[in-house]
């Protein structure tokens, strides 16, 4: 037999080592094992929310973002009010100058 | 018709479904798991994420397959899923993928011999193996579904929703690929 013909008679041996594979299966207890792991799994996921809550540097960053949203709805509120007001004497300096026109207005009215 | 009753009872929540459905389907999940990690510590921790998935994602199986095959392609998606993150863990921390969290060396075992291989075909078994490890991902859930559970090509192709057609395509390039590589590595070396 030539070597190229014992390799490919080789490799085809190898290709069909896996034919007639019996079913591997896992050791015994194996539902007892998962029903333990899903306990654990279910009591470690409220665990992690509790201490990822709890956490010092979480809650500063919560405060901080809480002091930071108050501060910028409290400018907000400032400068809103502080607008109106600028409006209101607007307003007011119109309305006043249109009741009482000046003589440099209407020169052609002067006596 | 069975089948369908233990579903609709899982649906409702009923532990002894559950177990029903663990006990009956563990051998197969472990099995298709196993083909695809080849590694029995890793086999084990996944086929229990996919009975974990099974139980949680129940209601999102609508029967339009097989329960079965609803079940192979949560077993193989898991698995995938698993070899990726391993994967990702080896590429971006050399170190974790050397020592546990109990500093305890996590490096897999390079001669993985599936349980089930005849005796005198262990040295094969362990050559192919290694190599089926090596094929792109589709290529190797195709050929382990066939080789390894004994999927037919009609039931590869349904767990993998594509096409027979495509199926006997991947196969095919699969054993072209696994050739290649063991007439180079092994071959040669002998």
């Amino acid at each position: 037999m030539s070597n190229n013909s014992k390799n490919e008679a080789d490799l085809e041996k190898i290709l069909a080592s896996l034919d007639g594979l019996e079913k591997a299966a896992p050791a015994p207890f194996f539902f007892t094992r998962l029903q333990a792991r899903m306990a654990r799994t279910e009591n470690s996921y409220m665990q992690q929310v509790t201490r990822f809550v709890t956490r010092p540097a979480f809650v500063l960053a919560t405060g901080l973002f809480v002091l930071l949203l108050n501060g910028y709805i409290l400018l907000n509120k400032i400068e809103q009010k502080e607008i109106a007001a600028e409006e209101s004497t607007q307003m007011l300096a119109i309305e006043y100058s249109n009741l009482n026109p000046t003589i440099y207005e209407n020169p052609e009215e002067t006596p | 018709m069975v089948e369908q009753l233990l579903i609709d009872r899982l649906k409702q929540g009923e532990e002894s479904a559950f177990r029903e459905i663990v006990e009956t389907r563990q051998g197969m999940v472990y099995n298709t798991v196993l083909g695809l990690l080849q590694n029995a510590e890793d086999a084990e921790d996944v086929s229990q994420e996919v009975f974990i998935k099974v139980f949680e994602s129940i209601h999102q199986f609508k029967g339009e397959s097989a329960f079965s095959t609803w079940l192979y392609r949560v077993a193989v998606t898991t698995a995938l899923e698993f070899l990726r993150k391993k994967k990702r863990k080896k590429r971006f921390a050399f170190v974790t993928s050397l020592f546990g969290e109990n500093n305890q060396p996590r490096h897999d075992p390079a001669d993985f011999v599936h349980p089930g291989v005849q005796l005198d075909n262990r040295e094969n078994a362990r050559l192919l193996l290694a190599t089926i490890k090596k094929l792109p991902e589709n290529q190797r859930v195709a050929f382990s579904l066939h080789k390894v559970d004994g999927l037919s090509y009609q039931e590869v192709a349904q767990v993998m929703e594509t096409t027979v057609a495509a199926v006997e395509s991947l196969i095919h390039r699969a054993r072209q690929n696994l050739k290649k590589m063991l007439k180079d590595h092994y071959i040669e070396s002998r």
